[in-house]
């Protein structure tokens, strides 16, 4: 008894929510984000990039739109954060319209999601396939999203194992 | 038998009908004229702007060049067509050519010394856009010059009385019915060999560069919808383009208000028709008639044998590819001649613009390499030609691909609705035709953007762009996709085939290379492909048959 109550305050200390425990209250991340283009990363085609993220206990469901004119490609991300492997299936790979790189494998994201600073982080940790011309190779890629102390700013840092240089994107709320 | 003669006394007058109105190709002039008239043009291209003056003095040069080279107009700086200056200096110093310069917008100027080529004029109605496509129209098969109402007194001093007059025909009526009525009163005396569609800015604005040709062609004109949405507009452009003669050229841009570039080349296509962009390409009823000099032949930087065979080293090879095209692109530009580098070449300038062409060949450095595209003898996509058209088209594009020293080609692929999530495969189908086609190239290359069709036939690859270096891409940037892409492309050799933007400038292109973070070896584009046939580390691949996008979960990738 002794033994966990001092794990769970090491875990608290630490910042990291202790794995099985969901959000009990709303996210501070809950709600609509859109992206400022002028303080992100370049979106190579794209011209919008809208996020919305609802949260539910030990679920959520996180939903990407990257948007060009009359063009839009939405990713739909139905989590649970219990679980180690999320299986989100992905019709194309839309954050990259210039490389040869596609969707392979199993045309799937395998998603584990992870709330961090007293659940002001939300990290999806992603793994898939993409085809090159020389065949498939798998990729990773960490997605923090952390909504400011104010609440009114998210800020996305990708880092893609494949990449050497981060995405960095910054969105403000859209208030409803 | 009255009923048979009859059926043969129509056919007969048909074909009388046809012959009488179909247009030859254009006639060179022996040599290019000692001089010629030039006019410069303002930079304002609105219809309550300066498009009145602008298209009266289109329609007079389309008239006065029909069997000469007289005008040839001046467009701003700012045109997209950047040949445009850079070719005036060419004509004066290789072809001796004199310029006898009018003021900017001078009409009354030119009516004085061209008029005469014109029987009178044609009115459209300022507030019937399209009243002015149909003038094109009336121009060229009447030889009539353009004007609006506020234009007559300046026509008449010229002598130049109204002979149709379009104000008030077609107040509140759809473009459809505009033009069912100039098809109805002119189209049997228009070329079946050129159909201009005057699309391009809409609304207040108009580029109508291409208008003195089609006038001198007596093209009929309009800016009838590809779209679906629009049937009535579709279906008398299907019946105009069904009733062009085969492999003929279709010259102008589809309207940016109306249809989408993808559906309009598919329905070009889709007849056997050759797509000749843009609907603002100027000076080409001038341009046509200029031959090459007598001391020139078309000559390529070739730097492997047809039938060489190279050896491929462990390395990342990059050929870097500008397209669409050299008119507009960065031929002038700070850079080019430092880096091998492959231009797509207009082949149909061949006879439409034979003196641009000409000066491109003769200012190439050792590091140019021409290739042909797009597709085929004009903007084309081959999934969207008939099986039963195709070897004909591909007959006139390997006919001039010999004349302009050419063995690579370049296939885009764009047909309305095969594209998946905008990328530009080739069927395997496709694939077959062109290698069947084409038994005596280096090879083909293919996308806009990155595709994903590759092959190796005969030692002729046919590769797709790994990368598009859009027009907005940082350095930066494409450094990190760049480096990306030669990170997970780790077999060696890696052929990395570039797509560039072709407003960016060759000098950026090598300022991106140069930081790359591994090295690579920039080759020229033919031996990049005798290199790619001898060490095939690309896979094979078409675009597959579409099946329903389920997901069957496989394992993590990410789990070891």
């Amino acid at each position: 008894m002794k033994t966990r109550i001092l794990l769970l305050l090491c875990t608290l200390a630490c910042g990291l929510t202790p794995l099985g425990a969901g959000q009990s209250s709303p996210s501070p991340l809950d709600g609509r984000w859109q992206l400022d283009p002028s303080r992100s990363s370049a979106l190579s085609f794209w011209t919008t990039f809208e996020v919305t993220i609802a949260t539910a206990g030990d679920k959520l469901v996180l939903t990407r739109t990257l948007a060009y004119g009359n063009r839009s490609n939405r990713e739909v991300f139905d989590l649970d954060i219990t679980k180690p492997d999320n299986v989100v299936p992905v019709e194309w790979w839309a954050d990259n319209r210039y490389m040869g790189l596609y969707m392979g494998g199993d045309g799937a994201k395998h998603v584990r999601a992870t709330w961090l600073d007293d659940g002001r982080t939300l990290r999806l940790d992603s793994n898939f396939i993409v085809t090159t011309q020389q065949g498939e190779k798998a990729i990773n890629l960490l997605s923090d999203y952390k909504v400011s102390l104010s609440g009114d700013e998210l800020t996305l840092i990708e880092l893609r194992s494949s990449r050497t240089r981060p995405f960095v994107y910054v969105f403000k709320r859209v208030k409803s | 038998m009255k009923t048979f003669r009859c059926l043969l006394l129509t056919s007969a007058l048909l074909s009388i009908t046809c012959a009488l109105s179909a247009q030859p190709a254009p006639r060179q002039v022996e040599r290019a004229p000692a001089s010629a008239t030039v006019i410069p043009l303002s930079e304002n291209w609105r219809l309550d702007g300066d498009v009145p003056v602008h298209v009266l003095l289109l329609s007079l040069q389309g008239l006065a060049n029909r069997d000469h080279p007289r005008l040839y107009l001046e467009y701003p700086k700012n045109w997209q067509w950047e040949i445009v200056h850079p070719l005036m200096g060419f004509l004066e110093q290789r072809h001796g050519m004199k310029f006898d310069r009018l003021a900017l917008n001078d009409a009354d100027a030119a009516l004085k010394l061209f008029g005469r080529y014109a029987k009178g004029c044609v009115v459209w109605d300022k507030a019937v856009r399209s009243s002015l496509t149909v003038a094109f129209t009336i121009a060229g098969v009447e030889d009539l010059v353009i004007v609006n109402a506020d234009q007559l007194d300046l026509a008449a001093r010229h002598g130049l009385k109204v002979v149709v007059d379009l104000r008030g025909r077609f107040t509140g009526q759809p473009d459809h019915l505009i033009y069912q009525w100039a098809y109805d009163n002119y189209h049997a005396r228009c070329s079946r060999d050129y159909y201009v569609v005057m699309g391009g800015h809409s609304g207040a604005e108009m580029q109508p560069g291409i208008a003195d040709f089609g006038i001198s062609r007596r093209a009929f004109f309009s800016d009838l919808s590809a779209n679906p949405k629009h049937p009535e507009e579709l279906a008398l452009l299907k019946r105009i383009l069904a009733g062009q003669n085969p492999a003929s050229i279709v010259l102008g841009w589809h309207s940016y208000a109306k249809d989408t570039e993808a559906q309009h080349t598919t329905l070009t296509g889709n007849y056997g028709l050759k797509m000749e962009g843009l609907h603002n390409l100027p000076n080409v009823s001038f341009t046509s008639q200029i031959p090459l000099t007598p001391d020139f032949k078309y000559t390529n930087n070739h730097h492997v044998a047809l039938d060489a065979q190279l050896k491929a080293e462990p390395k990342v090879y990059l050929a870097a590819v500008a397209t669409d095209s050299m008119g507009i692109g960065t031929w002038t530009k700070p850079g080019r001649g430092d880096i091998p580098y492959a231009w797509q070449v207009l082949v149909n300038w061949s006879w439409m613009n034979p003196p641009a062409l000409q000066y491109f060949y003769e200012s190439k450095s050792p590091n140019d390499y021409f290739i042909g595209g797009l597709s085929g003898p004009g903007y084309m996509y081959p999934q969207s030609v008939p099986a039963d058209k195709f070897p004909a088209l591909m007959k006139d594009m390997r006919s001039l691909m010999a004349k302009l020293d050419l063995n690579v080609l370049e296939i885009m692929e764009h047909t309305e609705g095969h594209r998946r999530n905008g990328i530009a495969n080739l069927s395997k189908e496709v694939g077959d035709r062109y290698y069947a086609e084409f038994p005596h190239v280096h090879g083909f290359i293919n996308g806009y953007s990155a595709a994903q069709t590759f092959d190796l036939r005969d030692n002729r690859p046919l590769l797709s762009y790994d990368y598009y270096l859009a027009v907005n891409c940082t350095v930066a940037d494409a450094v990190a996709d760049l480096d990306e892409l030669i990170r997970l492309n780790d077999q060696r050799p890696y052929f990395l085939l570039i797509h560039v933007r072709e407003s960016n400038t060759v000098e950026k292109v090598k300022q991106i290379i140069d930081r790359l973070s591994e090295k690579v070896e920039v080759v020229p584009l033919d031996i990049f492909l005798k290199l790619a046939a001898d060490q095939k580390t690309y896979q094979t691949r078409y675009q597959e048959p579409a099946k329903p996008q389920v997901a069957k979960p496989g394992k993590n990738p990410g789990d070891v």
